[in-house]
């Protein structure tokens, strides 16, 4: 896990902040705009969204900022564009490739299994609640033990794999 | 007069007053702003944004419902730019209205649709999520789903000016919805179902509940008439889909109604309703045909006249009865069997302060009318009024909220308590008192009583009487008087004086009168409210005792009306209600029309006693009342909205009934006609205007006597107040319940009964005397006065003060026990457990 915090996250929390502390819900565009806002960028952490998402939610905040009553709903949005201005890459990545060049939106993470390290204690299997990793539990004096495998498409990011191995053989991308 | 303001909108220039809004003065150029919270008559909040328009130099966009107009502004209010925004408030909006147009009640009159359509929407661009909230309809009235709601305040705003106030926006942001405190149902929460909310809501969010399902606005046709419930005779708008009322709506949608005019109109065409005669055979109320029944009362009348003289009949009208039901009524009384023995339920409601007070204000012109209560600057409210005239209440509020002092006297913590500057809890019987007390202030205060009012009669004997009152126990504190007095007294200000004139004594009417008098409000100061709606009309038709039609003595204006009608009408003066039934009288034969003397006339078991004394007895009435079923005739009565006819409000104005339904019955001018030509002679009536017309020629717009001036006197006011009662013993006192009302059925027929708490039946007791007494809420107890006894259940009530109890005005078992002096009491009463 790197320190740095991806761009979507921040403009996220950001948000979040804003509609947990201050919108009051008294004008109609601020209050009804928010859930659209707020689930579109938790589906862009979830690699969920597409690259029409992102334009709809520029368009959404753009028209939030023309007719919001005070400048605390207009300011919100203003400062999301902002970001999505600033960091479209870091965007379209997360809609795109759902990827998060920071690696910091958990759903996104991509995790591989370190061969040097595996030991083949199929524990990781065990726990995955996708069934998205194959390999057989090590047996001594065999010649055909292969490390495990983590299967990209069946993979949902949750990490528990991670969690339960004792090597520190499985690894963040 | 605000000086005008010229401005462009759309390229149009227009002038406007001072103070418009944008939005208004679009209109005023006939420019249509699409607004959703913003509601005519209702404060604006600039909560919607939908009617945002560009100014020029002014950055952004701009509210129009908040803006004010200025000089040389120029406006445009659909460009691009504009119509982006709208579409996009509407697309938000319908993000989270998951509602079924298909199916949707409001669906025609729903403004989301309607701008959804005339901005273009052919698909919502966001997903649509369902808010989930549960739909309230628990109660018979109202339905509340705010899955439907678009946030925009409208029914908290009415809510608050005219209604119970319980609802308002909680939780925050993306959470916000509208609820009543602690999102307790609408019953629950105090609600009493005025229906202001559902007549502003803007969608489906509050609908009628009895007309769920029957059609929609383009089904409907609307017919204009006034609510028969109380003396405002609000106007509203009945919606039918053929002959089925769907719902009743007003004018303007802020326009206020209350439960029952907005809701409690099944009685009409409810099951109970009689259709055909009873005549009484072997005992037994059996069915009979038109021309049966006429004919049995006939010959009786006939004989009865004969045998004791004309002194011998009499008739009852009720204070519901339309102005030419009751002109039709008296005239065949007097013209045709020649007896002045015909009076109305007006009679035991205040007539005597009517009459007062037509002299004292110069008619209806003097009275202070809803508009001039909404304006005042001072309000002297007084008793329960609030609760039998609904209406005025958003008066009183508006007011206040402008800024208006409100003075409350009365014992019950009601809802002018939260509004009024000074309360005196006058204990019931002792009001008048208080108001003396006050006037005397005012006469210390100026200490020089300016000479002027010295002049009105009887200026010495009232300023005795104020000395007399002085020292009377009113259990209200000096200071507080004082600064009662102190508010009225406030020359600048517009004073008016807000009570039900049945809803007090004769005493506390008068000195309410007096302080109007004293401080120089004479006239468009004292409101007389009244609880039923054509008390005026009935008076002034000459259905009562005292006065032919246009409040002409009988003495004098027998000569007259014989000469009108062709017919010889007698002289000698009649008897009141209370002197036809009293145990001495000559009558033998009453005739009561739309009136229920057994439940409405205080002292009912001896009403009945005497009634029952009667050779004949015949009941005119929509349903079969207590009196009709002790009747030797019952005959059916055609309702106000199957007939048409007029009544004259609290105000003094004509009120129009519309021609709702059709008929079920014959109407009343019918069968009085029928009446005669078997009694052998004829009032020759074809139609019921055509009697409107007849009342209108010899009683110039209904009695409302144009143009007297006023002739201002002192009413003499007994000073002492009530009598100190023993220790622990209670002062009963009716009192108006939400939707107390004369006439039982009407409420019952129409289901307003279950909104009351025991269905209307019940006492209401203080919380000290309910411990002092052992006695729980839902408890059976006996009620016994001087006059009679009754069991009910207790309701402890907060509102009330110790030594206290309250039941419900106009019910039966309340006026079974008051004394044949007082239906306003205060009388003794003993509560005993059962």
């Amino acid at each position: 896990m790197s320190d740095a915090v991806c761009e979507v996250t921040r403009a996220f929390e950001e948000y979040t902040e804003f509609t947990e502390e201050k919108l009051c819900g008294r004008c109609i565009p601020c209050m009804t705009a928010a859930p659209m806002i707020i689930d579109t960028l938790e589906r862009l952490r979830r690699g969920e969204a597409t690259t029409d998402d992102i334009s709809q939610l520029e368009s959404i905040c753009s028209q939030v900022m023309i007719v919001a009553l005070c400048k605390h709903g207009q300011k919100a949005v203003a400062n999301l564009s902002q970001s999505v201005k600033n960091h479209r890459e870091v965007f379209q990545s997360h809609a795109e490739k759902h990827h998060c060049p920071e690696g910091s939106c958990e759903g996104l993470l991509i995790y591989q299994v370190n061969p040097e390290r595996c030991t083949q204690c199929d524990k990781c299997r065990e726990v995955c609640p996708e069934g998205a990793i194959f390999g057989e539990p090590y047996i001594a004096y065999r010649t055909d033990n292969l490390p495990y495998i983590i299967v990209g498409e069946k993979c949902s990011h949750c990490g528990e794999c991670a969690k339960v191995c004792a090597d520190g053989a499985i690894e963040v991308v | 007069m605000a000086s005008s303001v010229t401005l462009t909108i759309d390229g149009k220039e227009i002038s406007v007053p001072e103070g418009t809004t944008v939005l208004h003065a679009a209109k005023a150029a006939g420019i249509v702003i699409p607004h959703l919270c913003y509601c005519s008559g209702l404060k604006a909040t600039g909560a919607c944004r939908l009617c945002v328009v560009e100014i020029e130099k002014v950055r952004g966009l701009v509210v129009s419902c908040v803006r004010k107009v200025a000089p040389g502004m120029v406006v445009r209010t659909s460009t691009e730019q504009i119509l982006e925004a709208r579409r996009f408030i509407i697309e938000l909006l319908l993000s989270r209205h998951p509602g079924l147009c298909l199916s949707c009640d409001k669906s025609g009159v729903c403004k989301l649709q309607r701008y959804a359509y005339e901005l273009g929407i052919e698909r919502p661009s966001y997903p649509v999520r369902d808010p989930g909230y549960p739909v309230d309809d628990a109660n018979p009235f109202i339905v509340r789903n705010y899955n439907l709601c678009i946030v925009c305040g409208r029914c908290i705003r009415v809510c608050r000016g005219q209604g119970s106030d319980i609802l308002d926006f909680v939780k925050r942001g993306i959470e916000t919805k509208v609820a009543t405190a602690l999102d307790k149902p609408l019953q629950e929460a105090g609600c009493d179902f005025c229906g202001s909310c559902v007549g502003v809501c803007p969608t489906g969010a509050l609908l009628e509940k009895k007309g769920r399902g029957k059609g929609r606005e383009w089904e409907l046709r609307a017919v204009e008439s006034h609510c028969g419930y109380c003396g405002s005779a609000c106007k509203l708008l009945y919606n039918l889909k053929g002959d089925d009322v769907v719902k009743v709506a007003t004018e303007r949608p802020a326009d206020y109604l209350c439960a029952r005019g907005r809701f409690g109109y099944s009685h009409i065409d409810g099951a109970a309703r009689l259709e055909t005669p009873l005549v009484r055979k072997n005992g037994e109320l059996a069915p009979a045909s038109w021309d049966e029944a006429l004919e049995f009362v006939a010959g009786r009348l006939k004989g009865i006249k004969e045998n004791y003289g004309p002194q011998a009949v009499g008739g009852i009208a009720g204070a519901l009865a339309t102005n030419e039901t009751a002109y039709v009524f008296q005239k065949f009384i007097r013209a045709g069997l020649q007896s002045n023995n015909v009076d109305s339920g007006v009679r035991f409601s205040g007539l005597e302060l009517l009459q007062k007070l037509e002299a004292v204000v110069g008619g209806t012109k003097g009275y202070a009318a809803l508009n001039d209560v909404g304006a005042a600057g001072v309000i002297l409210v007084v008793g329960d009024v609030w609760r039998r005239v609904p209406a005025v209440w958003g008066r009183i509020k508006q007011a206040a909220d402008r800024g208006a002092k409100v003075v409350y006297i009365g014992f019950y913590a009601g809802r002018p308590v939260k509004i009024a500057k000074v309360w005196l809890r006058a204990l019931p019987g002792s009001e008048h008192v208080v108001l003396q007390q006050m006037a005397q202030v005012v006469v210390r205060k100026e200490g020089n009583v300016k000479a002027e009012k010295e002049q009105i009669t009887g200026f010495n004997r009232f300023a005795k009487s104020l000395k007399e009152a002085a020292g009377a126990p009113a259990g209200v504190s000096a200071d507080d008087i004082a600064a009662a007095a102190e508010l009225w007294m406030d020359a600048k200000a517009k004073g008016v004086v807000v009570l039900a004139v049945d809803g007090v004594t004769q005493q506390t009417g008068s000195a309410a009168l007096n302080l109007c008098l004293l401080t120089g409000r004479v006239k468009k100061a004292f409101f007389p409210g009244h609880s039923l709606s054509n008390a005026q009309g009935v008076w002034r038709m000459g259905a009562v005792a005292d006065c032919y039609p246009g409040l002409q003595p009988v003495s004098k204006a027998a000569a007259r009306f014989s000469k009108l009608w062709g017919m010889a009408a007698p002289d000698t003066p009649g008897l009141a209600a209370d002197e036809m039934l009293a145990q001495d009288s000559p009558l033998k034969a009453l005739y009561v029309l739309q009136e229920d003397p057994v439940v409405s006339f205080p002292g009912g078991a001896r009403v009945a006693a005497r009634l029952n004394d009667l050779q004949l007895l015949v009941v005119q009435d929509l349903f079969l009342t207590e009196t009709a079923k002790m009747a030797d005739v019952v005959l059916p009565l055609a309702s106000s909205l199957e007939t048409g006819g007029t009544c004259v409000n609290a105000e003094g104005r004509v009120r129009q009934y519309g021609k709702v339904l059709p008929e079920k019955t014959l109407a009343v001018w019918q069968v009085i006609e029928q009446l005669a030509s078997k009694m052998n002679f004829s009032l020759s009536y074809v139609s019921c205007r055509q009697v409107g017309e007849e009342a209108r020629a010899v009683a110039p717009n209904f009695g409302i006597t144009p143009g007297t001036s006023p002739r201002p006197a002192f009413q003499p006011v007994n000073g002492s107040g009530a009598k100190a009662e023993d220790a622990g013993s209670l002062r009963l006192v009716p009192f108006a319940s939400r939707f107390g009302f004369y006439n039982d059925h009407w409420i019952k027929n129409s289901g307003l009964d279950d909104l009351l708490p025991y269905q209307g039946d019940f006492v209401a007791i203080a919380p000290e005397d309910a411990d002092r007494l052992g006695l729980a809420e839902g408890a059976p107890v006996s009620v016994s006065t001087a006059y009679g006894q009754t069991g009910t259940v207790v309701q402890v009530d907060p509102g009330l003060p110790a030594g206290v109890v309250i039941m419900p005005a106009f019910a039966a078992k309340t006026n079974m026990l008051l004394g044949p002096d007082g239906p306003n009491g205060p009388v003794a009463a003993a509560l005993t457990k059962l």
